[in-house]
Parts: structure tokens; C-alpha cells; sequence
């Protein structure tokens, strides 16, 4: 006998390069096209569910964010309440609406204060009283209020003037003695128009009114005042009397979402020297409740991902199994020609991830046509995230990867001598 | 399992030989391989049980030398275990019991990247089912082997072309499996085996299903690469077959 070996010495091992992987994956796609489908119809399904399902939820997100959007606080609210400090009567610097309007997210702000004389109202009326000044005012808490407004105010209320025009900055500059009525005193009043320049009397002392409010969703009490500008309050009554009751208060007009931040940061803007001094408020709005449904959307997102995920992933492996006990006799054919138990493995992986794959385009495409056309079904703005989007079909390849193990384990272990006698012929 | 190995045909007339005996041993060395070390070495094996024998371990009693350039032939009756010796010289299964020494190489402990080079460089085999690839044309079912043993690209093709051209089907290289005679998958089945370019050629019942001409050119096909210089085992029945073989071998 001749000396024996251990392993033959020359003979270099079976290979199989990627490229031919890839290529005999596609052959065998193109061979048996029925399961082939069928594998990557499930990919298909849950790539499209994952998509769809996703886009939905962002595009139920964004309709959710909007709408909670406009029910946020628009309108922020800011006082000097009284300090043991001497403060000076007028507690805001003069620049106070350039600074705040510098700030993002804020769209107008300007201070006013009601105008009263030793805690009285301000007589407000059409024609000079007789008897002299003080003698006919209006008791105290029954009259028409007057109102002094800083620059930037009637913007921060959002006034509507809808006859004549609202004072300017000239009329700020010069205290001149222009005046705005609100239209339910102006309707008091018998003012309709501006179109002949009406007087009316503040305290016997005349003022042109230059126009009628409207609209003031920021400060409604305008459409039952009248309004001067500030310097011309302070020319005619003095600066704001705080012991009287008449505190000035800012009035910040912000973008919806935007007034936590900018109410947070107002103080520092106003004194950054005594930025505690202030007094911040603004309605809350319903900010908790829109986080707690778009939470609950997300969380819905995420089930929806993994349901969609598990149901491609069992399919693909339920499909590639059976697709792999169909073709065990060609398995066994290729290693007894030569193929390792690896090689038939990655025969197998290489098949159900591109099976993956293209079920995966396939149903990205699908999922955001569906996306689309539901979205238009209900007039909302289709949302679909392209870094969620791109790497579907990706993972999808991954999936089918991980659902072509236990098949390819199958494969790997295919007795050719088993096989090839007893199944029948290809 | 009595194995009875019974030269039929092809002893050289300067051999002693007891034609009656019943012996595992055959004429050593054979005329043909003078000086190189034998193929194939079976000493004392069984062969793997099926059905319900399975797992069962048994003393073996069949011994074999093939010497290189051999033509031989593995005759008996159906179910004697004729396919299950060539699953075993192939490297497709172990035996039960016994050595297998293959180019001198014990086959018993070969790991799987070894078991699977000597499959796809060293050995062709021709199956008794003449498993081929049904939706790929005749070309593609040929080039299958060389997808694991190297060459690529048009050298494949042309591997392939030439194999198909040795046994007589260059002109069908496009057609599909389906669209082949009986003779003419065997054919195919033996262009495959022979593509890779191995030694040992390895086959079970290329004749099977053919027709008496089919038949008479498959065993023309596989005389041809037994002149060729390479070794032949054939598990057959066919009398043409053992006109051209060198031992026969009786299970």
C-alpha cells in the first residue's frame, strides 16, 4: 500500500465569488418565477405596510401639529408689579418694542396702560361740559375706558382699523392730540365714519378721532375704548399712576408655539439688570394634550413598523423555506459538483436578499402612492420621511437575509446521496 | 453483505487468475499504471446502510484497487449496492466500515472544504437520474461545476462548449434541458462531469432509459475518455460497456 494522507495536497478549494452568487440568484429568480414572487410579494407587503403606515402617521402628525398649532397662546402678557425700589412710572425702556420685536418668533410688542385721573375713569365725551373740568366725569367704573398706547401695541393687539386710520409714529412723536374709538363706543357715540373729522372731549380737553377699531382679537377691551397714544396720555394725564391702578403692561403678539421661549427670554430683553422684576403670563393652550397625541401617534408608528417588520420577516422565511424544500435536489446536485455546505448557504442568503430587496422597491413605491392618494383623499399634505423612506428596501434586503438562515442551514446540510437517489428527476 | 468482485472481461492473458474465486483482491498492479500509485483503495469496507439498516454498523468485506487509466465496471443485480459504491468513490457519502483511500488520501477524515475540492476538481460524476437543471439551457447546465472551481467569464463558455463538443451536442449548447432526448441527457449529464477536466470519472447507469443507439454512443462517449487516460467506473449492465472495460466488478 502506498503512503497514505491526510488531506490531498495540491488541490486548491471550491470557490464561489459574490458576482456568481449574485448571478445564479437571479437565474434561479428568473427560472422560478412563481416563488419568486411569492417571497418577494411578502417583502413587498410589509416594506408597503412600513411606509404607508408611516407616512400616514406623519402625515396624521403634521395635521395634528397644525391644528394644535393654532390653538396655541399667541399673545404674551408682561407686568412690573410694584417694588419696594423706587421705579421710575414708566417701568419698560423706551426702545422695549424694537428689542422684543428683534427676538425670534415675536411679531409685535408695545406697552399701554389705562388712563384715569386719581383712580377715576376719564370723562369721554362729544362735546365741551359747560360746568367745567371735573365736574361732569363719569363715575368711577361706569364709563368708556381710555387707554394710552405705546409704540407697537395696536400691532401686539392686532387692531383692525376699519374706518379712517390708526395713529402713527408722527402722532407718538408730537403727543399729538389724535385719538382711536373702538366701535362699540364709537357706535355709543353716534360716530360711523370718519369722513368729517368727529372731536370728542377727554375730561373737556379735545381730541381728533382719526379712526374706529374694528377688530382686537389680542385686546378686545379696544372696541370699548379710546385709545391715545402714549404721549399724548402722558401730556394730557401724567405718567402712569400705579397706586391709581393704571400698571403699564406689555402686550407681546408671538408665532404660534413660540411664546414659552419667548416669554422665558422677554424679562432678559426688557432688564437685564432686574430681569425677575417681571411678570410673565400667557395661556398654556392645549400644548400638553397635542404632545400627548402625537406620542401616542408615534407609538402607534413604532407598532405599526414592528408588526409590519415580523409579518414580512415570517413571511419571507415561510416562503424561502419552502422555496429551498423545493429545490433540494438541485442543492444537492451543486455539492455533488463541488459546492461547500457554505456555498449553498449563500446561494440561498444571496436569493432571498435580492428577493428582499426588490420587494422592498416594489413596496416602497406602493407605500407611498398610498400614502399620496390617501392623503388627497382628505385634503392634508402628504408627509414621507426620506431618511425612513431610502433605507426600506435596504432593510428589506437585511430581512430577507435573516429569513433566509434557517433555509440556508436546510440547504447546507442536504445529503446529496440521500437526495439524489430518491427524489425524482428536476 | 457478501460482495463478490468477478473479473469478466479484459484480464490480461499473462495474469494468473482464478476466474472462480470469490476475492477482494484483484491483479496488482494493473498493466495500465505501472509505476503510479492507485486511484482508488477500498480495504475491508461496508457500504452506508438505507432503510431500515440505517446507523447500523457493520464488518466490512469489500476491497477494491483501481489503478489509474482503468475502465471498470460495477455489474449486479438491482439494489445490490451498486449506486451506493459510487455515492461512496464519489466522496458523496462514508462508508459504513473500512478505509477509503482516495489518490492515497484517507478519505475518512476529510473535512468538508477538503471532501468538496476533490468532488469538483478531481472527480466527475454521472447521475443515474441525470439531474440537470430544467429552466437553463444545455450551455448553462454544463458551465454548473466551473462555478466552483474557477474559471470565469468566456473561458467558462468556451470550457463548456468544448466539453459539450466531446460528447456530441456543441450544436444544442442553446437548448433546454427539456427539449433533450433520453441519450442526449445522458450526454449532457457526462459533458458536465467532464468539464471541470477531472481524473476519475464516476457513473451510474449512463445508459439507463437510453435507446440501444443512445445507448451505444454514450458508452462510445465515455470509451473515448477512457482512452483519453482517464479513469472510468461504470455501474452498468450494458454488454457493450464490458467489451471496453479493464475489471469488472460484481456486487
Amino acid at each position: 500500500m502506498t503512503g497514505v494522507m491526510a488531506r490531498p495536497p495540491t488541490l486548491k478549494p471550491t470557490v464561489l465569488k459574490p458576482s456568481d452568487a449574485l448571478g445564479e440568484a437571479g437565474k434561479a429568480i428568473s427560472a422560478r418565477p412563481l416563488p419568486a414572487i411569492a417571497i418577494s410579494f411578502s417583502a413587498l407587503l410589509a416594506v408597503a405596510w412600513f411606509v404607508a403606515a408611516l407616512g400616514l402617521v406623519s402625515t396624521a402628525s403634521g395635521q395634528v401639529t397644525s391644528a394644535f398649532a393654532a390653538r396655541l397662546a399667541t399673545t404674551i402678557r408682561i407686568i412690573a408689579p410694584a417694588s419696594r425700589l423706587p421705579d421710575p412710572p414708566f417701568p419698560y425702556p423706551s426702545d422695549v418694542s424694537g428689542r422684543l420685536d428683534a427676538l425670534p418668533g415675536v411679531r409685535a410688542a408695545g406697552a399701554w396702560w389705562p388712563v384715569s385721573i386719581d383712580g377715576h375713569p376719564v370723562a369721554v365725551t362729544t362735546g365741551p361740559v359747560t360746568t367745567g373740568p371735573g365736574t361732569g366725569r363719569t363715575p368711577a367704573g361706569t364709563g368708556p375706558a381710555v387707554i394710552a398706547a405705546a409704540p407697537g401695541f395696536l400691532a401686539a393687539a392686532g387692531v383692525r382699523v376699519t374706518e379712517g386710520r390708526a395713529f402713527g409714529a408722527w402722532d407718538q412723536a408730537h403727543a399729538a392730540g389724535s385719538c382711536l374709538l373702538g366701535s362699540e363706543l364709537a357706535r355709543a357715540l353716534g360716530i360711523a365714519s370718519t369722513s368729517r373729522q368727529h372731536l370728542i372731549y377727554l375730561d373737556n380737553m379735545a381730541c381728533t378721532v382719526t379712526g374706529i377699531a374694528g377688530s382686537a382679537p389680542g385686546q378686545p377691551e379696544v372696541l370699548r375704548s379710546v385709545v391715545l397714544p402714549a404721549s399724548t396720555a402722558v401730556a394730557l394725564f401724567g405718567p402712569p399712576d400705579e397706586l391709581a391702578g393704571a400698571v403699564p403692561e406689555l402686550l407681546i403678539l408671538v408665532r404660534p408655539g413660540a411664546a414659552a421661549v419667548v416669554a422665558r427670554l422677554a424679562p432678559y430683553v426688557i432688564s437685564q439688570a432686574r430681569p425677575r422684576r417681571f411678570s410673565v403670563s400667557f395661556a398654556a393652550g392645549p400644548v400638553r394634550l397635542g404632545r400627548q397625541v402625537t406620542g401616542t401617534l408615534s407609538d402607534l408608528l413604532v407598532l405599526a413598523c414592528w408588526a409590519g417588520a415580523a409579518m414580512g420577516l415570517i413571511g419571507l422565511s415561510g416562503f424561502s423555506f419552502f422555496s429551498v424544500t423545493q429545490r433540494i435536489p438541485e442543492l444537492a446536485l451543486r455539492r455533488a459538483l463541488g459546492a461547500r455546505r457554505r456555498h449553498l448557504a449563500v446561494h440561498v442568503l444571496a436569493e432571498s436578499a435580492l428577493l428582499g430587496l426588490l420587494g422592498g422597491l416594489a413596496g416602497a413605491s406602493l407605500g407611498v402612492a398610498v400614502v399620496v392618494l390617501a392623503a388627497r383623499q382628505v385634503n392634508w399634505t402628504p408627509v414621507i420621511v426620506p431618511a425612513m423612506l431610502w433605507p426600506a428596501p435596504l432593510a428589506a434586503a437585511i430581512a430577507g437575509i435573516v429569513a433566509g438562515i434557517i433555509p440556508a442551514l436546510r440547504a447546507a446540510w442536504v445529503r446529496p446521496s440521500r437526495v439524489l437517489s430518491e427524489f425524482a428527476p428536476l | 453483505m457478501t460482495v463478490r468482485l468477478l473479473p469478466e472481461s479484459g484480464w490480461p492473458e499473462d495474469q494468473d487468475h482464478d476466474s472462480s474465486a470469490s476475492t477482494a483482491q484483484l491483479p496488482d498492479p494493473w498493466p495500465v499504471a505501472h509505476g503510479q500509485p492507485p486511484v482508488i483503495e477500498l480495504q475491508a469496507i461496508a457500504l452506508p446502510s438505507v432503510g431500515r439498516h440505517r446507523g447500523q454498523r457493520r464488518e466490512g468485506d469489500l476491497n477494491l484497487t483501481v489503478w489509474p487509466g482503468e475502465l471498470v465496471m460495477l455489474t449486479g443485480r438491482p439494489r445490490s449496492g451498486r449506486s451506493a459504491l459510487l455515492n461512496v468513490l464519489g466522496l458523496l457519502d462514508r462508508p459504513a466500515a473500512g478505509r477509503y483511500l482516495l489518490n492515497g488520501v484517507e478519505t475518512a477524515k476529510l473535512r468538508d472544504k477538503d471532501a468538496s475540492a476533490l468532488r469538483g476538481r478531481l472527480i466527475g460524476f454521472v447521475f443515474q437520474r441525470k439531474i440537470l437543471l430544467p429552466s437553463r439551457p444545455v450551455l448553462d447546465n454544463v458551465m454548473l461545476p466551473l462555478l466552483y472551481t474557477g474559471p470565469r467569464g468566456r473561458s467558462r463558455v468556451d470550457a463548456a462548449l468544448d466539453s459539450l463538443d466531446r460528447v456530441g451536442l456543441a450544436g444544442r449548447a442553446q437548448l433546454m434541458t427539456r427539449e433533450l432526448s433520453a441519450g442526449e441527457l445522458a450526454r449532457c449529464a457526462i459533458a458536465r462531469a467532464l468539464v471541470t477536466g477531472p481524473s476519475l470519472l464516476l457513473c451510474d447507469e449512463p445508459t439507463a432509459g437510453a435507446g440501444p443507439e443512445a445507448a451505444a454512443e454514450i458508452i462510445g462517449v465515455l470509451a473515448a475518455v477512457h482512452r483519453e487516460g482517464k479513469t472510468v467506473i461504470i455501474a452498468t449492465d450494458d454488454q457493450l460497456a464490458a467489451a471496453y472495460s479493464s475489471q469488472s466488478v460484481r456486487l
